[in-house]
């Protein structure tokens, strides 16, 4: 690879984060590497400064247009006409009759499922997790992750906790403990919440947890059970990096997944297409030659 | 009695209608029409004056009076659809591929007219995220959609809005070479 295809590359990365430099969206760290490269890079000062311009002659545009003092009125006219309705003693009365009534016919109906639930019907994290449990079609392996992801992540709040590097290592065990520091390195912006293992209907996942503000990241990690991803799989088949990754996404959630000859590895997050296959492409061939050296 | 309304209705006006510019401008643009903004605003003041005992004060009251007007645009798109068609994203994707300079000297019109052009989910997330500086996660909540869409949206929105501004710069006869100079 010539410096030249490397800087090429390098500003295609560059660019996908000014969007979000722009609206001040991005990491501290993120920000740095972005401003580093500004400083040395005129074609991409350039692309921020016309991106940064569209901005502001857009938001002059608009910004002056006003409401009329005619519609300032209106509004306040509907208000007070509303308020003095429900403050009528007449409607007032009847409001909070109406307000009783329909109080006790939500207690009734609540208990009633309550009752029909905790006798015989599944428990509430049960229905909570078939309920969020999204499946993407024509991806029967992909679907192995994300079902990890949705529910150790997303439904049992996973995402939401916090481990120190030692406790990760603690939980994660001997055997994938060096997955720790490796996935700090190659995902840059996101923090590291939790690394430990875990178990989905009769499989046994490591599952390391990312984020960044609401953006959820899973690197999940699992034994084979005969499964491998198929040739004509439907799905996308990339070779971008140096080993061959699968992607698909559901309406919420993006997948890209990655073989060796034990193991099936999937990153699983919230994040866009684009900024899926960016994080994927720098962890999971470093992931890879872990578990690679892991079989050996 | 008298006083408690009194006092409600205060709370409400000094909490709402500083945004009431902001909630015009935002309905304005995404229906182009002055009459159809005021009434869809008028609209979310009303719902936003009843649902008002749920407003938690010293939250962002802009943003909750965003996310209703949505939905109330969102109520109206349903009947709007239903007689116009809109793009779909494989369209769309030919039109962005090449990423023009953005002139200097724009006149506000020609901004707006070209702003007007873009299909409205990009447009919706544009104005939020540029005009009224919304982050991406309040985006998404006021809109609904998942925060990977907002950027998406943002990213594709703002490369249509400069294909169509770079239309409005050649009108002018400032070519695609000398836009980005801006006559230096």
């Amino acid at each position: 690879m010539s410096v030249l295809e490397f800087e090429q590359g390098y500003c295609k990365r560059i660019r996908v984060y000014l969007d979000s430099y722009v609206n001040n969206e991005l990491m501290v760290e993120t920000t740095h590497e972005v401003l580093r490269h500004l400083d040395g890079c005129e074609a991409c000062a350039a692309e921020l400064e016309a991106k940064t311009r569209m901005k502001n002659v857009l938001q002059n545009a608009v910004m002056r247009n006003g409401a009329s003092a005619e519609l300032r009125e209106r509004i306040k006219h509907d208000v007070r006409r509303d308020a003095a309705a429900w403050w009528s003693p007449r409607t007032h009365v009847m409001q909070w009759a109406l307000a009783v009534a329909a109080a006790l016919v939500l207690f009734v109906g609540g208990w009633s499922v309550l009752h029909s639930f905790s006798s015989r019907g599944p428990q509430p994290r049960q229905a909570e997790a078939a309920l969020l449990r999204a499946e993407i079609p024509n991806a029967e392996i992909l679907n192995i992750g994300l079902a990890d992801h949705i529910n150790c992540a997303v439904v049992h709040d996973q995402q939401d906790k916090r481990l120190t590097p030692e406790q990760m290592a603690e939980r994660l065990g001997s055997d994938y403990e060096g997955l720790v520091p490796i996935v700090r390195e190659k995902a840059a912006g996101f923090e590291m919440m939790m690394g430990h293992r875990c178990r989905l209907e009769n499989r046994e996942f490591v599952h390391l947890i990312l984020r960044n503000r609401d953006r959820v990241c899973s690197l999940v990690i699992t034994k084979k059970n005969g499964e491998s991803f198929p040739a004509d799989q439907t799905a996308d088949i990339e070779q971008a990096t140096s080993i061959s990754t699968y992607r698909a996404r559901t309406r919420d959630y993006e997948v890209v997944g990655f073989e060796t000859r034990d193991y099936l590895g999937f990153v699983v997050s919230n994040l866009s297409t684009s900024e899926n296959r960016m994080l994927a492409s720098s962890l999971a061939p470093a992931v890879h030659d872990f578990l690679v050296k892991l079989e050996a | 009695m008298k006083f408690r309304r009194n006092a409600k209705i205060d709370d409400f006006e000094s909490a709402a209608m500083p945004h009431i510019d902001a909630l015009y401008r935002a309905a304005a643009r995404v229906t182009g029409d002055r009459s159809e903004a005021e009434d869809l605003v008028q609209e979310t003041y009303l719902q936003a004056w009843k649902s008002f005992h749920r407003f938690q004060p010293g939250t962002n009251c802009r943003a909750w009076l965003f996310k209703i007007l949505f939905h109330v645009i969102q109520q109206h798109r349903r009947k709007w659809y239903s007689s116009r068609g809109h793009e779909t994203d494989e369209l769309l994707e030919q039109t962005v591929a090449y990423q023009p300079p953005v002139a200097q000297h724009l006149k506000d019109e020609d901004v707006l007219a070209a702003f007007d052009k873009i299909p409205q989910q990009y447009r919706d997330v544009v104005l939020l995220a540029d005009v009224e500086a919304f982050s991406y996660k309040e985006i998404a909540e006021t809109l609904s959609i998942p925060l990977g869409t907002v950027m998406s949206r943002l990213s594709r929105g703002r490369k249509l809005l400069r294909s169509e501004l770079a239309g409005f710069a050649e009108g002018y006869g400032i070519n695609k070479s000398n836009a980005n100079g801006g006559g230096k």
